[in-house]
């Protein structure tokens, strides 16, 4: 088993198999060997922690992504379709898709990433900048001048 | 919604699972968004122009501005509308301004596929000459040919001098025209022309083609709309590598074949030729000249088309092909003089169609090699045969016949592993005893059994249950079945059977559609029996089920519940159903 400690000071136990879905946790454990040290982990809070290990636990059994899989990942577009147990594990309000994204990037859970990201892309699909900004809370950050300049460059892009 | 930060990873992760089309738009969000993937080559590496829309060329400069050195994947299309002539003088200028732009990246032109109206063609092509060093797959079609325009395409691609020809492979694909290479022949080695209008196509055109590309692998024909190529006046053309040749669509195969040698030549084929004297003459001297051949496919109009047509005079003699293992053939009376003068000794793999008995009995006797066989139809079957021998075929695995399953009774196949057998109608009776036949003598371990037609019913198919314990798939379809043959292969284990025994007991698959007396009782029934049986890890048996009969709401939902059953159609009219809009329907 393996014990992990949130930025929020709560302590979770789980299994190695589990824990080691994160790439990150996996290294971790590799580098130290046998011990009963709990793994800080200050990026992440409890109610994340505990989503993460939700989907870790259920993928548990699955193969790992090689390296060349994921090499050959970042070299091709990626599909938009998610299996049906993670679409619904994925259903949860934006700011803890946000977290969980956020979260899969720092413990390097691949597959998770890409679920969170799809989910975001399927979100974003057919809609303008301003409904993306306002659906993501993102500040516009363009001036006017850029904004401008924007819109002349990619003049091509709107329709005739 | 509090914010919250995404680095620069996480938007490139979401840029990569993102349409192309979305791309322009995300990067407009904020500065974060627009620098990833501005930053980011590998997104711009694949450039769509649609010449219908506004400022290709401009887009194209875009794209390929943010390409860094990455190779490059470009689509020029512009849809097939009647006006694409007139609007192709609108943008003309923009179509050279966008030839001017990928002149520009020539050397970076991995895929390039060119779908347009011809003008754009010709206007792309004038500006684009030049090397293209890393082209591996290179498309060219015109989807309409505007009056006057020239159905002769010079590609004008070329190499350096000095250049060293490799060992990549070259994929170019011509609809529409009669390509011309220059240098640029030498790089290809996979080559794909189709004639899509009337060309005034000639044999020399074809040959010259073919010489311009010597180290051609792959090559294929199709002259569609064309009409008689003539002889040639050109020298023999030797095509030293090409190993894979079709021919389509052609009046007279001859002009072509009178001046090939094909040494390298292992699969040929051959599709709605002429088959006249002069056609299968020069058949037999590619044939007799290319030693390689393995691999032969010969098809033709559909077989019930000219079937009182006389075939015309054969003058060859018997052809021995020692090396062919595959030979396919589904033609009309035109193609049977080929087939009754070929022999294939060491064929594996035969595929005929509407093929004459005694031609099929003769080329199964002589091969003990044969591995797949499959019949669509036996023609001239004697009404009286003299009985003979059943064919001893030691190697063959896989069976299908259809239209006369009483051939299997000429066959004693030990090593049969997949039978499937259709009746026509006109011979019921027979699919029920050549399938016992088959069974008794040859006793095959039979993974796969595949029986269509109404001579089938519920003793044939427990008889062959107990005889064919391997049986893992099992299709039933458009027999007179009932739950009969369910309940005997539901039958439950007897606890008190020292050695259990149930029918089939490795079946996964079961096709039972089209079967009246089949109802939706008893197939929940099967179901459960030997989904329960199996164990939680055995395994679960899935198929394909209809019902002439109503089917419930819960008798649908049952069945799905061990697997997806059901067709599309009646899994949709379930779906509606469930929904509340429709009552199901009897399928």
């Amino acid at each position: 088993m393996v014990n992990l400690v949130t930025s929020d000071n709560e302590s979770f136990t789980v299994e190695k198999a589990v824990a080691s879905r994160s790439v990150l946790i996996k290294n971790m454990l590799e580098d130290v060997g046998e011990s009963d040290q709990p793994i800080p982990l200050p990026n992440v809070t409890a109610s994340v922690l505990k989503k993460v290990l939700e989907y870790c636990d259920h993928h548990k059994n699955e193969p790992m992504p090689t390296s060349e899989d994921l090499a050959a990942e970042d070299t091709r577009k990626r599909t938009t379709d998610i299996g049906e147990w993670d679409q619904k594990f994925i259903q949860v309000d934006q700011e803890m898709l946000f977290e969980i994204i956020l979260a899969a990037n720092y413990l390097d859970i691949k597959p998770l990433l890409d679920v969170g990201c799809k989910t975001v892309a399927n979100m974003i699909k057919g809609k303008t900048p301003e409904e993306i900004r306002k659906l993501f809370n993102i500040v516009n950050d363009f001036t006017p001048e850029e904004e401008a300049q924007i819109k002349k460059e990619n003049e091509w892009a709107e329709d005739r | 919604m509090a914010r919250v930060g995404l680095s620069a990873d996480v938007v490139h992760n979401i840029y990569q699972c993102s349409d192309t089309e979305e791309l322009i738009k995300i990067s407009q969000v904020c500065r974060l968004w627009r620098s990833t993937l501005h930053r980011s080559t590998e997104f711009w590496t694949e450039v769509d122009l649609d010449l219908r829309k506004r400022d290709p060329d401009v887009k194209a400069a875009y794209w390929l501005a943010r390409a860094g050195n990455r190779l490059l994947t470009i689509q020029i299309h512009s849809g097939w509308g009647v006006g694409d002539a007139q609007r192709a003088r609108v943008v003309e200028a923009c179509i050279v301004r966008l030839a001017i732009t990928l002149r520009e990246c020539m050397n970076r032109w991995e895929s390039v596929d060119i779908r347009a109206y011809s003008l754009a063609i010709d206007l792309l092509l004038s500006v684009c000459a030049g090397y293209a060093l890393n082209l591996k797959s290179l498309t060219i079609q015109a989807t309409k040919r505007s009056p006057g325009s020239d159905e002769r395409l010079l590609v004008p691609l070329h190499l350096p001098i000095d250049h060293q020809a490799g060992g990549s492979t070259l994929y170019v694909s011509i609809h529409g025209y009669i390509p011309r290479f220059t240098t640029f022949g030498l790089l290809i080695t996979e080559l794909a022309v189709q004639f899509d209008f009337e060309t005034t196509l000639k044999a020399d055109d074809i040959l010259r083609m073919l010489q311009s590309c010597p180290n051609l692998v792959r090559c294929d024909i199709n002259a569609l709309g064309s009409g008689r190529l003539g002889a040639s006046s050109l020298a023999q053309t030797v095509m030293h590598r090409l190993a894979t040749f079709s021919i389509s669509w052609v009046e007279d195969v001859e002009s072509i074949f009178n001046s090939l040698q094909l040494p390298a030549l292992q699969s040929l084929s051959l599709q709605q030729v002429d088959w006249t004297t002069a056609a299968m003459s020069s058949l037999w001297r590619v044939l007799r000249a290319s030693h390689s051949v393995s691999y032969i496919v010969i098809t033709d109009e559909d077989p019930e088309y000219e079937s009182d047509t006389v075939p015309a005079p054969f003058h060859e003699e018997m052809l021995t092909l020692e090396a062919v293992t595959s030979f396919e053939m589904c033609g009309n009376p035109l193609t049977r003089p080929i087939s009754r003068h070929l022999s294939l000794p060491h064929i594996q793999k035969l595929d005929l169609t509407d093929a004459p008995f005694d031609i099929v009995h003769r080329y199964i006797s002589s091969s003990t090699g044969l591995r797949d066989l499959s019949l669509h139809g036996i023609i001239e079957v004697p009404l009286y045969p003299t009985v003979p021998l059943p064919v001893s075929l030691p190697a063959l695995t896989s069976l299908y016949i259809a239209g006369f399953p009483g051939f299997v009774d000429y066959i004693h196949a030990p090593q049969l592993r997949s039978l499937v057998l259709i009746h026509k109608p006109t011979r019921p009776e027979r699919l029920s005893a050549s399938l016992r036949t088959l069974v008794e003598k040859s006793n095959p371990a039979l993974i796969t059994l595949g029986l269509h037609g109404a001579g089938i019913n519920d003793e044939d198919i427990i008889w062959c249950s107990e005889r064919l314990p391997q049986v893992e798939n099992l299709d039933l379809s458009s027999c007179s079945i009932s739950d009969a043959v369910l309940r005997a292969l539901a039958a439950p284990l007897s606890p008190e059977n020292a050695t259990p025994h149930r029918l089939l007991p490795r079946l996964e698959r079961i096709e039972l559609s089209n079967n009246k007396h089949i109802t939706p009782q008893g197939v929940i029934e099967f179901l459960a029996s030997r989904n329960a049986s199996s164990g939680p890890s055995g395994p679960r048996i899935t198929g394909k089920i209809d019902f002439f009969g109503r089917v419930s709401r819960e008798e649908a939902q049952t069945i799905m519940s061990y697997s997806d059953f059901f067709n599309f159609a009646l899994i949709t009219a379930y779906r509606k159903f469930k929904a509340g809009r429709y009552m199901i329907s009897a399928i």
